[in-house]
């Protein structure tokens, strides 16, 4: 009787754990893609990071010539392939920078201003810096002077 | 434009080629100048800005260790201070005041960092027996089997301490980033690494003479640092270990070297010293240090019959460590509080205390 009894509760807290657990479980599947509010978030974030870089006289002289709606879409796919969004990049970063001149502090500029952007859509910090962690060895294809 | 990018490349690449080691100030300056005026055409761009740009990507090395150099409270870390990139000069000035049970250690002095290569310091420690002088000076008189009332000058001058006695030296250090990025290297488990050295003199000489220990000494370091942007919990973390090759005692507040019973040593211990950070947000850091010290022999026996339980007395010493926050309210400031436990100084146990820094960069 006690048995079963626990047997029943058992099954009830199970029930209810797989219950409160399972939207996270889902989200689990898209790792950090889904902290940044998944496509539309991540256009959001590109689209704010972008407008930083352009507004940032450490760095914008190096965009006169970009053509941004191409860079922005640029960034998505890449940041999306980075985080588990599925989306496949396959430009070569090392080519892309060679003759730019990029210094480390335009590099770290760039960073700041990204984070300033994740900062502002409310991206969870742990996400925040997997995508920091995942562009700062770029430094050594980026960073050419 | 084609022809102005390539100006803009040889340009860097003289600059580059001019960044080694030993180069010199101006020249690193002027190679910064040339390149802000280069990238950024109009309107005319701030120089000075430029020059001193906050280049760091993690307020990181914007923390002083009280020997000047950058790090933690009390060990040195590998990483270069300020914000420097390797195309930029920039430094940094701290204050440090730590409350001990009986003593309190001031501390100011700054460092300069060329192209996140190489950094210079200087450091000036005030430590200050307050009231604790008298209380040392009774102890002396006790350890020589003396009445309490034995008039002052029995005793040599410079074991009189008084009620105002500071124990001074100065540092000048310099270090030097031997291999890696601790921040950059995400993609490897290979810490920045960076060696340094340390020259201490101390200004109490008649003092440190009698105690058989020398005024002046040296400290050789070999740092390792590693930050993981994505560390604990998905925060920066931070680790770093450092050997030290040092004779210094109480770091050198009480001198170099210690005595043995044929007269001076001046053997050199290797001392391990870690310390770990936590970044609670980009603006706040938590962690701890742990610096093991030599113990060396001072005011031995055979110097002054009598003095040997004394000698002991003083010679006993305690490792360093301390527990700390840092906050940075902008990236260019940093205000450190801390708990410290550095042991035993001067016979006087328990030499805990709070510890408060504040280090600015530019």
């Amino acid at each position: 009787m006690s048995f079963s009894t626990l047997g029943r509760a058992l099954i009830a807290a199970a029930t209810l754990s797989v219950t409160a657990v399972s939207p996270y479980a889902a989200q689990a599947d898209t790792s950090y893609y889904s902290e940044f509010g998944a496509r539309p978030g991540m256009n959001a974030v590109v689209k704010d990071f972008l407008a930083n870089v352009l507004a940032d006289p450490r760095i914008s002289a190096y965009f006169t010539n970009a053509n941004i709606p191409v860079l922005d879409a640029s960034l998505v796919n890449q940041f999306c392939m980075l985080e588990g969004g599925g989306c496949t990049f396959n430009e070569n970063m090392k080519a892309i920078h060679q003759n730019l001149g990029v210094t480390q502090a335009a590099f770290n500029a760039l960073a700041e201003d990204l984070q300033k952007s994740m900062m502002a859509h409310g991206v969870p910090l742990p996400a925040q810096n997997d995508l920091l962690a995942k562009l700062a060895p770029m430094e050594h294809d980026i960073v050419t002077k | 434009m084609k022809k102005n990018q390539r100006s803009q490349a040889e340009m860097r690449l003289r600059c580059a080629q001019s960044a080694g080691f030993a180069v010199v100030v101006a020249a690193a300056a002027q190679c910064n100048m040339a390149a802000a005026q280069t990238i950024a055409p109009e309107p005319a761009p701030d120089i000075m800005a430029h020059v001193f740009d906050m280049g760091g990507l993690v307020t990181t090395g914007a923390v002083t260790a009280v020997g000047g150099a950058a790090g933690g409270g009390i060990v040195p870390w590998a990483l270069i201070g300020g914000y420097t990139t390797q195309d930029q000069v920039g430094g940094t000035a701290f204050y440090t005041h730590v409350f001990l049970r009986n003593y309190q250690l001031a501390t100011y002095g700054g460092l300069f960092a060329l192209s996140d290569r190489v950094e210079i310091s200087f450091a000036h420690q005030d430590f200050q027996l307050g009231g604790t002088g008298n209380t040392l000076d009774g102890k002396i008189f006790t350890a020589l089997g003396l009445p309490a009332n034995t008039p002052q000058d029995l005793l040599p001058h410079s074991l009189q301490f008084g009620g105002h006695y500071n124990l001074n030296q100065d540092i000048i250090g310099v270090k030097v980033r031997l291999y890696g990025n601790a921040v950059y290297d995400q993609d490897s488990y290979i810490p920045e690494i960076s060696a340094g050295y340390e020259y201490h003199h101390n200004e109490n000489v008649s003092f440190l003479r009698t105690i058989g220990t020398k005024p002046s000494g040296n400290e050789y370091y070999l740092a390792a640092t590693k930050v993981w942007l994505n560390g604990i919990f998905g925060h920066y973390t931070m680790a770093t270990a450092t050997l030290d090759f040092t004779n210094s005692i109480q770091n050198g507040l009480l001198g170099f070297g210690g005595v043995g019973p044929k007269g001076p040593k001046a053997g050199y211990h290797v001392e391990p010293e870690f310390a770990v950070g936590y970044w609670i947000n980009n603006n706040l850091v938590v962690g701890g240090e742990y610096r093991f010290m030599p113990h060396y022999q001072v005011l031995a026996d055979h110097q002054v019959p009598g003095y040997g339980p004394l000698g002991d007395a003083l010679s006993k010493s305690s490792d360093w460590k301390d527990v700390y926050v840092a906050y940075f309210p902008v990236k260019y400031l940093s205000v450190t509080l801390a708990y410290a436990d550095l042991g035993v100084i001067a016979s006087e146990k328990n030499q805990n205390g709070v510890y408060i820094s504040a280090t600015a960069s530019f």
